[in-house]
């Protein structure tokens, strides 16, 4: 049945699972990135606006950074379920 | 799938490696098995146990020694619980319930911190977190008993209904309002579980695949080995120090999430 729809449409189950993987890894991460980069920015204009704040600073930016890190490994985990499990 | 085609020609090295993140049975352990279920001990609840000997041994060291000034073990775990107590219980929760609530927290934070740790030992770990079931039942019991204290302190109905609906939202969009606050109410342990356990499962796995690369080049030597071995060899210990850090701020914010979670059971509504 596989191979009767690899050779009708041309796309195979396999394939498009990788294609899939591949996607989703590359998007997750790339959002992820630009979030992490927003955030460090704001946090270090911050910090050289006013320097006694970074004690406070560079632990918010730090839990900011964990939660939208989270984000990025959810995309992980969906990627190594398309790549090894389907 | 990638597996099976591997397996068609040849065991390719990372299948051997990723293996190793896999629950499994230590040769050593003994088979106990009670009414037809499998209790015997898995390399995930072995390195449990380590992480708890390993909390309650150092904690109970740290508090025989006592004096006015700490000093050696005593003031490392001092400075540590002076870090959860004022960054991340006192922080959440008011005076009152931060004084009650601070020995679990404080439990929570170093139980999984040291089952991170232990996880990058070389040859005696493996990261019980790195396991969905084990980072499924922290959070979800946590969670849980947040809601459970939640429910039992102010009625449930009556916790459910300050929780879900927000207090100061025009009443046509309530139908509009409630599910995604449902949705994100139940989202809260899963994300919990889901967080902690892919941060430590991608940290191992990446080890894994700079090790990996070493065995792929092969044992008889050419002059990709100079190439290769060296940079693998940098790569993983950079990537070891990184997973050290990873695994500290993952713990903190377990901890941080935890008290925030009960903290809005015991006053619910925002």
């Amino acid at each position: 049945m596989l191979l009767a729809q690899e050779a009708a449409t041309g796309f195979s189950d396999a394939g498009l699972a990788f294609l899939g993987g591949g996607l989703a890894i590359g998007l997750g991460a790339g959002g992820g990135a630009v979030g992490i980069g927003i955030l460090w920015s704001k946090g270090l204009e911050g910090i050289g606006r006013q320097p006694e704040a970074r004690g406070t600073l560079q632990g918010l930016m730090f839990l900011g950074f964990a939660l939208a890190e989270a984000q990025v490994l959810y995309a992980f985990v969906v990627t190594i379920l398309l790549l090894f499990v389907l | 799938m990638l597996f099976a085609a591997e397996a068609a020609e040849e065991e390719s090295p990372f299948v051997e490696l990723i293996n190793h993140l896999t629950p499994h049975h230590y040769g050593w352990a003994p088979h106990w098995e009670i009414a037809g279920i499998d209790f015997s001990p898995t390399n995930a609840v072995v390195n449990m146990w380590l992480a708890a000997l390993l909390v309650i041994g150092i904690f109970m060291v740290a508090a025989s020694k006592s004096g006015i000034i700490p000093k050696g073990i005593t003031n490392f775990v001092e400075m540590a619980m002076d870090f959860v107590k004022n960054n991340i219980v006192y922080s959440v929760m008011n005076a009152k319930d931060a004084r009650a609530w601070f020995p679990f927290v404080a439990t929570t934070f170093f139980f999984i911190l040291f089952m991170n740790l232990v996880g990058l030992v070389p040859y005696i770990g493996f990261t019980a977190t790195s396991n969905i079931f084990v980072t499924a039942a922290l959070a979800v019991n946590i969670y849980l008993m947040a809601v459970a204290i939640g429910m039992a302190r102010h009625g449930p109905l009556k916790f459910w209904r300050k929780t879900v609906v927000p207090s100061d939202v025009p009443k046509a969009l309530l139908p509009l309002m409630v599910p995604i606050e449902i949705i994100s109410q139940l989202a809260r342990p899963f994300s919990l579980a889901v967080r902690l356990f892919a941060n430590m499962l991608a940290g191992h796995v990446i080890l894994y695949i700079f090790v990996g690369f070493i065995f792929l080049v092969g044992s008889t030597f050419t002059l990709a080995h100079l190439a290769v071995i060296p940079v693998a060899m940098v790569m993983e210990i950079g990537f070891t120090a990184f997973e050290v850090f990873v695994s500290f701020i993952q713990a903190v914010i377990f901890a941080f999430l935890a008290t925030i979670y009960i903290n809005d059971a015991l006053h619910p509504g925002h």
